[in-house]
């Protein structure tokens, strides 16, 4: 055997590792996605043999006629309002706060000090203010809102917003903003026209997050809102009772709130591999 | 009509001063360059003139007025950036205009003074391009197009052509002469390239760590240098120094190292030799001595030495040349014909010596 094919062999060999590699670590991450789907479209029976049925011997779609056919629908548009709301939000304010932070307009030992408690109410596990929060949400005559939850969620994804984008913040050239000052613009104006679009790629990164988060949230949804502003987590959560587990519906009901999460991933996907490489490399 | 003028300002960032005591009036249409190595304020200048710094004390004034206050935008300044800081998502036509557009301009108005500026730096057929499409060169004109579309009354520009390769650096050196010359503007340039300087200004301003070293016509200051740090900063190659006592000899000056005697041709009654208390650095520039093979000296002053290197630059050589540990380069003709190891004979230049102070650095060889 040459060098040359003996090398050819060692490449693709390592090749083939990498892919091999590649497959497991999908498989592993892939498999409760699937297992949720397959779930949802197997006969009832099936759910709960011993051992798993991996591979559903039919399709069943029942699942997804019970739980599209109910009040379910009026939920999903409950979630739907409540977490757009909360990402637009927890986007526009948190992008203008980091502006504010990343700027020398305010001296640097105050700077600190704010960034530092944003980030404290994160350090919080949510469960230990859960109970007073849900007295001052109350009080203030707004449990089973919509504002609840958009409250709620903006002020636990602002944080995190906050200390993302002021990255994306401090990693714009200076000299940029710097000719915009020269050319006359005032804050609002450089934060809008030059900031803004070419930190978008951090904003879209920010917003899938903050949407992630606030679709997903269980805790403060389940204690906030009783029916009114009752979101999809809570509604699948009431497959499960005492008397029963309603395995089918739950992994409809699960499978369809992925789908709103894809979507959103799939038309922000130009930006986000942009934007969690922003500023390794200059150009 | 744009005079600056600066009165005693002082910037200090934390306890680092980067500014002081800077007083410098630059005349209606003047093209003044500030020039000095990394960290001697002269950035810092600049954008205290542009109002992207706040002074920490002294007071700045266009046009008679005091503009410490006055927001940037409304100094009526345009700057270009070393890194050139074109917006990246906006059109060469947008990136141009994009100042005018603030100011609530016109679109017809804005796109006449585009297509203007354009056509003056030859980038008409980029317009619709991004600025990441566009080469080195092709970056530096929009900058530049930014800046002379606001028809502005002063134009600052920081460090302008050091991103450029040096070709187009030299190429570009003299399309911003003519484009000034042409427009009339009061410029104030910022270089730590002496040769930019040198070629491009009608007074240039040496400054060293904050501290303005000497101010004049570029020609007057590397004829005159006040200072070691003035003579060493202008010319390329720089000046030689050597390390020198000064002694009577006869009824002239001589100076003396590592047991050469170098004759200064300067008469001893002069005050030099107090002035100096002995010691003293001796300054002469490269084109200021001359160079010849033993035997062809015309001058009894003439000082032997050993040729070190010859670098061949097609129009002219540099001879490094040893004498006696001492170290001094000279320019000579391309017809020079020297090998390493060579000896050969030096001539100085007498009406062209330097001679410092070695304790203050002033220059003291008038006096």
């Amino acid at each position: 055997m040459s060098i040359a094919q003996n090398y050819r062999l060692r490449r693709n060999v390592s090749t083939l590792q990498l892919y091999l590699l590649i497959i497991l670590v999908l498989i592993v991450i892939a498999f409760p996605v699937y297992w949720l789907i397959s779930t949802s479209v197997k006969p009832s029976i099936e759910s709960l043999t011993n051992p798993p049925t991996y591979i559903p011997s039919r399709l069943v779609f029942d699942n997804y006629i019970a739980v599209l056919k109910s009040e379910n629908v009026k939920f999903l548009v409950n979630s739907l309002i409540v977490a757009l709301a909360s990402t637009v939000l927890t986007s526009v304010l948190g992008a203008m706060a980091a502006y504010a932070l990343s700027k020398n307009y305010i001296a640097f030992a105050i700077r600190r000090g704010l960034m530092l408690w944003i980030l404290v109410t994160r350090i919080f596990p949510p469960i230990t203010t859960a109970i007073p929060y849900y007295v001052i949400i109350k009080n203030l005559g707004l449990a089973d809102t919509y504002a609840a939850l958009i409250i709620t969620y903006v002020s636990y994804g602002l944080p995190f917003v906050i200390w993302l984008m002021l990255g994306f913040f401090q990693d714009l050239p200076a000299d940029i903003e710097k000719a915009a000052i020269v050319d006359g613009c005032s804050m609002w104006q450089r934060f809008r026209q030059v900031v803004l679009p070419l930190t978008l790629p951090g904003l879209a990164v920010t917003a899938i997050f903050a949407f992630i988060y606030s679709w997903n949230e269980f805790l403060y949804a389940s204690i906030l809102t009783s029916f009114t502003a009752k979101t999809l987590p809570v509604v699948i959560s009431t497959f499960i009772s005492d008397q029963y587990l309603r395995w089918g519906e739950m992994s409809a009901m699960g499978s369809m709130m992925i789908i709103p999460v894809m979507i959103f991933a799939l038309a922000t996907q130009k930006y986000l591999v942009r934007g969690l490489t922003f500023g390794a490399v200059k150009g | 009509m744009a005079e600056i003028h600066f009165e005693n300002v002082t910037k200090r960032f934390g306890s680092v001063v980067a500014l002081r005591e800077f007083n410098l009036t630059v005349a209606d249409k003047e093209f003044v360059t500030l020039v000095g190595p990394s960290g001697c304020g002269k950035s810092t200048t600049l954008n205290i003139l542009a109002g992207l710094e706040d002074p920490s004390e002294g007071l700045i004034f266009i046009d008679g007025k005091v503009v410490n206050e006055m927001p940037s935008g409304k100094r009526d300044i345009a700057m270009v950036f070393q890194s050139y800081a074109l917006y990246p998502h906006m059109s060469v036509r947008e990136n141009i205009g994009f100042g005018l557009k603030v100011r609530g301009m016109t679109k017809a108005e804005i796109d006449r003074r585009v297509e203007d500026a354009a056509r003056i730096l030859g980038i008409e057929q980029l317009l619709a391009r991004r600025p990441r499409e566009l080469s080195g060169g092709q970056r530096q004109r929009v900058a530049l197009g930014r800046a002379i579309t606001r028809e502005p009354k002063v134009f600052l520009l920081d460090e302008p052509l050091s991103n450029l390769d040096a070709k187009l650096r030299t190429q570009m050196r003299a399309d911003l002469k003519l484009l000034f010359t042409r427009l009339g503007g009061t410029v104030v340039y910022v270089t730590h390239d002496q040769a930019e300087a040198m070629t491009l200004s009608d007074r240039v301003v040496v400054m060293k760590d904050g501290v303005v070293q000497q101010v004049g016509d570029p020609l007057y200051l590397y004829d005159h240098p006040d200072n070691i740090f003035v003579a060493g900063f202008l010319g390329s190659p720089t000046m030689n120094f050597i390390d020198c006592e000064l002694a009577r000899q006869g009824d002239q000056v001589v100076a003396m190292t590592n047991g050469v005697v170098w004759p200064l041709a300067l008469p001893a009654d002069g005050p030099l030799l107090d002035r100096a208390r002995g010691r003293a650095v001796l300054g002469i520039r490269p084109e200021d001595i001359a160079v010849c093979l033993p035997g062809q000296a015309a001058s009894r002053q003439a000082i032997s030495c050993t040729v070190e290197v010859v670098e061949h630059m097609g129009s002219l050589n540099i001879i490094y040349s040893d004498v006696q540990g001492t170290r001094l380069v000279a320019t000579t003709e391309s017809g020079f014909v020297a090998r390493s190891g060579d000896p050969a004979v030096l001539t100085l230049n007498a009406h062209k010596l330097h001679i410092f102070d070695r304790e203050t650095s002033q220059n003291i060889t008038a006096t």
